[in-house]
């Protein structure tokens, strides 16, 4: 059938709202089927777009607008309480942050004044190197004993650093008496490097006599006591009586 | 050595000052570009949802992310298309779900009086039918569809808009135009032999 052929044709047409032209335009004004077809689709695409526009060009009502700046008007009013809870927020973790900074940082200072007064004892003297050799309560007990802490801490004086650093912090300390603590170290110093003069300051002294000097007796006098003699009743005013 | 920086209290006022002075200017600015893009962002969701409140919510909505993002989006081009597209897609968003789609169906049911000199574009039957086909099509076709049929939008203002050449806003419209005609055409008969 011979409009089927132009009915795809119109159709297209309708749709993008041209005019037929050419052997279309003539077929259009021979056959009146595919005239009313013609008629039929613009119809359909007039509604079409009328029933979208009518949709699409609905007058925005005042409402919405007076809605909207009110929205908008807590929108920024909002936005400032935000700023100002973010400016208080960040001064508070400031704030937090520094009294955090200063308590951690007070125990690692005070540790720090510590380790200045005994050196040797915080940076060479570890737990772990001692624990190799003689303890520090043996080397207390038997002088020996510290000799060979002294030739231990010679050899690993080399590597051990002489200022203390973050990582001797993390170390266990050594467990001294505190009236101990302070000689010990002095002593260790002192020993440093020295094992000779350790050897010689512990070196048996030989025994001395001691000079005696003999005192003389005290001599006592012997003492005469008298015995009592009697007296007269007058002398005493209750006899009187 | 640690040392710690207090924010002067007045220079903290100065930038809160020049801030809100800022938002202030921000503010009237948008407020001018709201009489020209209202409408728009509106009748765009109105011509998705087909309902006035929920048209009135997403466009009210859209208006407010575009607030939001007008610092970024001063340049009038740019700020059309966003809230176009943002618009759209709040609408979409909005078509889709079932407990809104339930509400407006209801809505529908109820006989809407439409100014419209067409007797079939003001049939109810017509557009609930029209609505479904709406639907079925495509979001880039529905889209260059709706802007091209608001008052004063040529082809080459949807086509700035879009962003797209002006030739396949032509081809988007012919297909959504084809498209509801051939899902259409069939109701048409029918109106027409009743």
């Amino acid at each position: 059938m011979p409009c089927e052929k132009y009915q795809d044709a119109l159709t297209d047409l309708a749709a993008k709202g041209a005019e037929p032209a050419g052997d279309v335009r003539a077929h259009l004004d021979s056959c009146v089927a595919c005239g009313s077809y013609m008629e039929q689709e613009r119809f359909l695409l007039k509604s079409i777009d009328s029933g979208i526009r009518s949709d699409v060009n609905a007058a925005l009502p005042a409402a919405v607008v007076q809605r909207l700046q009110a929205r908008l008007a807590q929108e920024s009013a909002f936005e400032r309480r935000v700023l100002r809870h973010w400016i208080f927020a960040g001064a508070g973790a400031a704030f937090v942050v520094a009294v955090l900074v200063l308590l951690i940082a007070r125990p690692v200072g005070r540790f720090r004044s510590h380790a200045k007064l005994e050196p040797t004892l915080a940076a060479s003297v570890k737990p772990s190197e001692l624990a190799e050799g003689p303890s520090i309560s043996a080397a207390v007990s038997n002088p020996r004993a510290l000799i060979a802490i002294a030739k231990t801490t010679r050899q690993k004086s080399a590597e051990a650093l002489p200022v203390i650093s973050s990582s001797n912090l993390h170390e266990p300390e050594v467990l001294v008496p505190s009236d101990e603590r302070e000689a010990l170290a002095r002593f260790v110093n002192g020993l440093h490097g020295q094992p000779e003069v350790a050897e010689a300051f512990l070196a048996h002294a030989p025994r001395q006599s001691e000079p005696s000097f003999p005192l003389p007796l005290i001599q006592i006098a012997h003492l005469e006591i008298p015995a009592l003699e009697p007296s007269d009743d007058r002398d005493h005013p209750a006899s009187e009586k | 050595m640690q040392e710690l920086v207090l924010t002067q209290p007045s220079r903290a006022a100065e930038t809160e000052w020049a801030r809100e002075a800022a938002s202030a200017s921000l503010r009237r600015e948008f407020e001018e570009r709201l009489a020209e893009c209202g409408p728009l962002a509106f009748r765009v969701a109105r011509g998705v949802l087909r309902n006035t409140a929920d048209a009135e919510d997403v466009a009210q909505e859209a208006l407010l992310r575009a607030y939001r993002q007008f610092g970024r989006l001063r340049e009038r081009t740019r700020f059309r298309a966003w809230l176009v597209r943002i618009t759209f897609r709040l609408a979409l968003d909005r078509a889709r779900s079932a407990k809104r789609r339930e509400q407006r169906e209801t809505l529908w049911a109820q006989p809407v009086p439409r100014p419209t000199t067409e007797d079939l574009a003001a049939s109810t039957e017509f557009q609930e039918h029209l609505a479904h086909a709406l639907d079925e099509l495509s979001p880039k076709l529905r889209l260059v569809l709706l802007l091209a049929a608001m008052d004063g939008h040529t082809l080459d203002e949807v086509s700035a808009l879009l962003g797209l050449p002006i030739g396949t806003v032509k081809s988007r419209l012919f297909v959504a135009r084809k498209q509801l005609a051939e899902k259409l055409r069939c109701h048409v008969k029918n109106t027409k032999t009743r």
